[in-house]
């Protein structure tokens, strides 16, 4: 069942407030380190310092709030989970793909980042088999090659493919 | 110029070739990515902000506001034939549009939807021009205090609207602010939150920023679980609706017309808000409401009418006040900016081509639309079949590749990644992006002006209760806040009372 609400905030709500109010307050002390000034001078630190106590007040508001929630419902009532039924391992390639590409752009090229990350994210996901993924990236790549950098003459990493 | 010779001068832009391709390719993307579930208008203007900046800041302009009011075209297909909307303002077309296909009745819903988009889209184009005209001359008026209130208006009205949580809104405004105060301070020249990287001196772009949380993040949301659609198996035929169609849904298309554009001009309202409010006022009046859902063309006239007439409600603020009321608005404003054009009232005097350029594109826009969704409808059904498995490897390029050409830098990429992965996160936890760019795009604007009427005052901060517009502007702002802590104080109470 869903768990209750107060304000339309849940338990969960928890981990995030805290996660803004340590920012908050990082903030704050960073922007006092940079000098405030007065408000007639305002120096370089005073709008992220209020930004960042307001920041603070306000997620202390959503912590206490759902903290709240943990008292009132009994144990056995629980909140569907955000996470369930979730295919992590899907999520983890798309990422580890995401990150590869632009740490391999500079030295790849982008004909051979791209078609590697099309490659992976072809045969992945499609059940079809190898030479489909293979097809279908080379000719992406081809496509995206020709209309950025033909048509569109925008300036892609060529890595060690120094023949284009 | 009055207004018709200023109409005049921009069909003469607009009928520009590159100017007219790149409305074509506006509306053709629009509709594209309505009909395609899985990204929205939002995502993919961020995804294509990076190709205006090689054109003219009028070619660019047209170009975003074609992909907005060409979504809502495109929405309404899928909302009718698989029951899934293509986008948000969509959704309430499901109801009554998918039951209509059941009873072999697509081809006059989605017909009717296409039509009533391009009443209301002219409808609201018509009352934009006729509305911003006269506005923008009365707003060149306005000062820097005016700007800061009226700013600050619409920053917390989009916060207030937010669904869900008010204190998490509050939080992504916040942070939105926090974020664009990264770079370096354009007063003392000292470097704020860089974290050492030489790349973040001049601030975070907003390219990356709403690739990321837009791009990236809808993709994950919509990947992590398996995705399974369903096409209605049905042969599409008359279009045209009948008499009798026309009969029932001329009412509807008329409110929805108006209640569309005014609702379009309010902060955070928009074209979800304005088809919501259409579908459950028109239930409201009509003698049958027991019948609204069961597959009415009324309740697709109405809702499909609105969500296009508020496309042009919202342009009114942008374009006559430089403010922009939502989302949509805001990431044209900062395309705007990025080409050196500074959107206020003083846009009409300054680029009156991209004033009435941008008006005189919706209407070409909107004839090319109705074309489009029309005679079409059945490639855009055909697409439908492309699964997205093999869509989001191709939208994730296009931002890896959109992310990379803003700077040629990686480190625009590796941006873009972390704050796909950020809002992916916010995503899940129910917060709401809308909010955070607003103030991304609106903070550094906000301080400008703050900073200059305190010059104009010498410091003195009663500038802004001495100027009647923005003491009007400060004080609804503080009292929609107010009455919200008010409220939640009063609930707080209640609750302490019931446990003792």
């Amino acid at each position: 069942m869903a768990g209750k609400e107060i304000y339309g905030l849940k338990k969960r709500d928890v981990i995030p407030a805290l996660i803004w109010i340590i920012l908050g307050l990082a903030v704050m002390i960073a922007s006092y380190q940079m000098s405030l000034g007065t408000l007639h001078t305002p120096g370089p630190g005073l709008l992220p310092f209020l930004l960042g106590s307001l920041l603070v007040i306000v997620s202390l508001s959503i912590f206490i709030n759902s903290l709240t929630l943990f008292k009132k419902t009994s144990p056995g009532t629980s909140e569907t989970g955000i996470w369930a039924g979730i295919e992590f391992k899907n999520l983890l390639i798309i990422v580890v793909a995401l990150v590869a590409y632009p740490l391999l752009l500079e030295k790849l090229g982008f004909l051979i980042t791209a078609f590697l990350f099309l490659f992976v994210l072809f045969s992945v996901f499609d059940s079809r088999r190898w030479f489909f993924a293979l097809g279908a990236s080379l000719l992406t790549v081809s496509i995206t090659y020709t209309l950025f950098v033909l048509v569109l003459q925008v300036e892609l990493p060529s890595g060690f493919l120094r023949f284009w | 110029m009055d207004i018709f010779s200023g109409l005049l001068s921009g069909f003469q832009v607009i009928f520009q070739p590159v100017n007219f391709l790149y409305c074509f390719l506006g509306v053709f993307v629009g509709t594209l990515i309505g009909v395609l579930p899985g990204i929205g208008p939002v995502g993919a203007m961020s995804i294509l902000l990076p190709t205006t900046f090689g054109v003219s800041p009028i070619a660019g302009v047209v170009m975003l506001a074609g992909i907005y009011y060409g979504a809502m075209y495109g929405g309404s297909t899928t909302s009718i034939l698989v029951n899934i909307p293509g986008e948000a303002a969509s959704v309430i077309t499901c109801l009554d549009g998918y039951q209509m296909a059941r009873k072999g009745r697509a081809g006059p819903a989605l017909g009717m939807a296409a039509l009533g988009s391009f009443i209301g889209g002219t409808f609201s184009i018509i009352a934009l021009m006729f509305l911003a005209y006269p506005l923008s001359e009365a707003a060149v008026k306005f000062g820097p205090p005016e700007y800061f209130s009226l700013m600050c208006m619409g920053l917390v009205v989009v916060t207030y609207l937010a669904r869900g949580s008010l204190s998490k809104a509050l939080v992504m405004a916040i942070l939105g602010l926090i974020l664009g105060v990264v770079g370096t301070d354009p007063i003392s020249g000292k470097l704020r939150f860089t974290l050492g990287f030489p790349d973040l001196a001049d601030g975070i772009d907003l390219v990356p920023l709403a690739m990321g949380l837009f791009g990236i993040s809808e993709v994950l949301t919509n990947i992590e679980k398996p995705i399974k659609r369903m096409i209605f198996q049905t042969k599409i035929q008359h279009l045209l609706p009948t008499r009798e169609d026309w009969k029932n849904s001329v009412g509807p298309i008329v409110r929805g017309s108006f209640t569309g554009f005014f609702l379009g001009i309010l902060p955070g309202g928009g074209s979800i808000l304005s088809s919501f409010v259409s579908y459950s006022m028109e239930k409201k009046i009509s003698k049958h409401p027991e019948k609204f859902g069961t597959g009415i063309i009324e309740g697709i006239a109405g809702p499909e009418t609105a969500n296009n007439a508020a496309t042009g409600g919202a342009f009114v603020p942008l374009l006559a006040l430089g403010i922009p009321p939502n989302i949509v608005m805001a990431l044209l404003f900062g395309a705007l900016l990025v080409h050196g054009v500074y959107p206020g009232p003083m846009l009409i005097k300054q680029h009156p081509e991209i004033f009435w350029g941008t008006i005189a594109s919706m209407y070409v826009g909107n004839a090319m639309l109705l074309v489009l969704n029309l005679p079409l409808i059945g490639l855009w059904v055909k697409l439908l079949k492309v699964p997205y498995r093999i869509l989001f490897p191709l939208i994730l390029l296009f931002t890896l590749i959109g992310s990379y050409t803003i700077n040629n830098k990686t480190f625009d990429v590796l941006v873009m990644i972390c704050f796909g992965l950020v809002g992916y996160i916010l995503r899940k936890f129910q917060y709401e992006e809308a909010p955070l760019i607003l103030a991304f795009i609106l903070g550094p604007i906000l301080e400008q002006a703050f900073r200059q009427s305190l010059i104009m005052s010498n410091g003195s901060l009663a500038i802004f209760v001495s100027r009647p517009i923005a003491f009007v502007a400060l004080a609804l702002s503080a009292a929609l806040l107010a009455s919200t802590v008010i409220g939640i104080f009063r609930q707080a109470r209640k609750r302490v009372a019931e446990i003792e």
